[in-house]
């Protein structure tokens, strides 16, 4: 293994079990929901998709977040350099991204399989097929690629220029996020829906705004000063 | 190190600092509080990058320079690790990081500190997270070793394990350890070079029995002490009776040490702490050498 791949196999380490214990959790109780509800009443609205759709872009902002303000500094105090660190974790970013986008249509599929055992589903439940789940991925990946960016371009600017600096390049690191959350979204049913641009024009338009925000968060990054742990 | 120079806005830490380190050694780095050895030791670790001037290992920038970074390990005050990871977990990160890890050379360390592998960092006492810094310094096996302040917290039984280990570890794994410290009479037997900087500038950096030698302790009855030592510049004195030692600053030559002979007066080492005070208080002649 070369440097930058020792890093995102640490990072993948470190994160694996926690992500498992969210998924696990966020699972059990989708599923305990959806069986409560759905005995009771027909079900309009996908809980997965609604839910879970959210947690799963969050949480890769807080990765971003994380690798910034805790892993950054450790990885550094054990030999290795912020070009290799930064991408390491690009990589692991990518495939936690990959990963949550995968998880929103097979949760999905899972919760249809589960509301269909009682016969056919709600007319307002978003239908699930194979289209369907990859408009979902097509939706949720570059959702996800903006809130991890979002998370760690933020991170970064109070990291390396403290407060009033932060603040300052919270505008441009908020951009991401604030492009995916415009062009890509759920109607109150859970389906995918795409506003202002066609798809391909969005997801293009998403990509080159996180792209361009990852590069000034590289730029940011690729000589900043290792701050100290506090006590 | 050439011209080296450290600043944060107005404040100037390192101040065109030019110094070479052979490798292979262990250097004591002295310094008052804020005169600029963690800046220093930081630019050395690639831990920051110096406003201006140069540095090099081996002829090769170390900043972001992946062979050299892997090959140093910085320890600071405050043990670079997760507050909320378990020891266990800080110790698995160096290993799967680090390839020259030496994993149960660390095992045996933690035995020795009595830190618990099972607790969380943040957990650790003081002195235990210093312990713990201690335990990835030395097990890291890195060829550039920098300890800087590492043994805060630590207990006297800690700290003199620290040094045993320390002193063991270097003798069967050479390499050059740079220990910067404010527990100079403690360390001082370790250090074969002293460097001592203030403000930000070089005072000194020479071998240490040439440092010691720079001084001088001269006991004998008060009186012929008093007479002595008339002229010359006096580090300190203690009385005991009928009997003083009075500390000196400078060499004496082979006259003076018969005149002191014949005086009934007797010649001793003097510590490195003393010198230390003595070249970083007040105003004084920077003397940068070699």
């Amino acid at each position: 293994m070369n440097d930058w791949q020792r890093v995102t196999a640490a990072l993948w380490r470190i994160y694996r079990p926690i992500g498992l214990w969210f998924w696990g959790v966020i699972t059990l109780c989708l599923i305990t929901i959806d069986l409560l509800v759905n005995g009771f009443a027909e079900q309009q609205a996908s809980l997965w998709l609604l839910v879970a759709g959210s947690a799963a872009k969050y949480w890769p902002a807080v990765v971003g977040v994380l690798l910034v303000a805790l892993q950054l500094r450790s990885f550094l105090a054990n030999g290795v350099t912020r070009r290799h660190f930064l991408a390491g974790s690009a990589v692991f970013g990518l495939l936690v991204a990959v990963a949550f986008a995968l998880l929103v249509p097979i949760g999905h599929g899972i919760e249809y399989a589960l509301l269909s055992l009682d016969g056919p589903v709600a007319a307002n439940y978003p239908a699930f097929s194979a289209t369907v789940a990859l408009a979902e991925f097509g939706h949720a990946l570059p959702t996800e690629l903006a809130y991890l960016v979002t998370g760690a371009a933020i991170s970064a600017g109070y990291y390396r220029f403290g407060a009033w600096g932060g603040l300052f390049l919270m505008l441009p690191g908020l951009l991401p996020m604030a492009v995916a959350e415009g062009l890509f979204g759920l109607d109150d049913h859970g389906t995918v829906v795409t506003r202002l641009l066609p798809y391909g024009l969005a997801l293009l338009a998403s990509l080159a705004i996180t792209a361009l925000v990852g590069l000034l968060f590289r730029q940011v990054m690729r000589d900043v000063p290792i701050r100290r742990a506090t006590g | 190190m050439r011209n080296l120079t450290v600043r944060y806005g107005s404040v100037v830490a390192v101040d065109d600092l030019s110094l070479e380190l052979p490798t292979g050694k262990i250097y004591g780095l002295l310094g008052r509080n804020g005169s600029g050895k963690t800046s220093l030791l930081s630019v050395l670790a690639s831990f920051r990058k110096a406003t201006a001037g140069s540095i090099t290992i081996d002829g090769v920038d170390p900043f972001e320079n992946a062979e050299l970074m892997r090959q140093t390990y910085f320890g600071r005050d405050s043990v670079d690790a997760t507050d909320g990871d378990r020891v266990a977990r800080v110790l698995d990160l160096a290993r799967w990081l680090r390839p020259s890890w030496d994993d149960d050379y660390a095992g045996r360390l933690l035995e020795t500190f009595e830190i618990p592998v099972r607790k969380r960092v943040s957990s650790l006492s003081r002195g235990q997270k210093s312990s713990l810094g201690v335990v990835l310094g030395l097990a890291s096996r890195a060829p550039l070793t920098i300890l800087d302040e590492v043994y805060l917290g630590m207990d006297a039984v800690a700290r003199t394990t620290f040094y045993r280990e320390l002193l063991a570890d270097y003798l069967a794994q050479p390499r050059t350890i740079i220990l910067s410290t404010h527990l100079i009479e403690e360390v001082a037997g370790l250090f074969e070079r002293v460097i001592i900087i203030d403000h930000g500038r070089l005072v000194l950096h020479e071998e240490a029995d040439e440092l010691k030698a720079r001084g001088v302790a001269v006991t004998g009855p008060a009186a012929a002490v008093d007479e002595f030592v008339a002229g010359r510049t006096v580090l300190g004195e203690q009385s005991l009776g009928g009997v003083r030692q009075a500390t000196l600053y400078g060499r004496l030559d082979a006259a003076d040490a018969a005149r002191a002979q014949a005086a009934g007066l007797t010649l001793g080492p003097v510590g490195i702490q003393d010198l230390f005070v003595h070249l970083t208080s007040g105003p004084r002649v920077l003397e940068a050498q070699r």
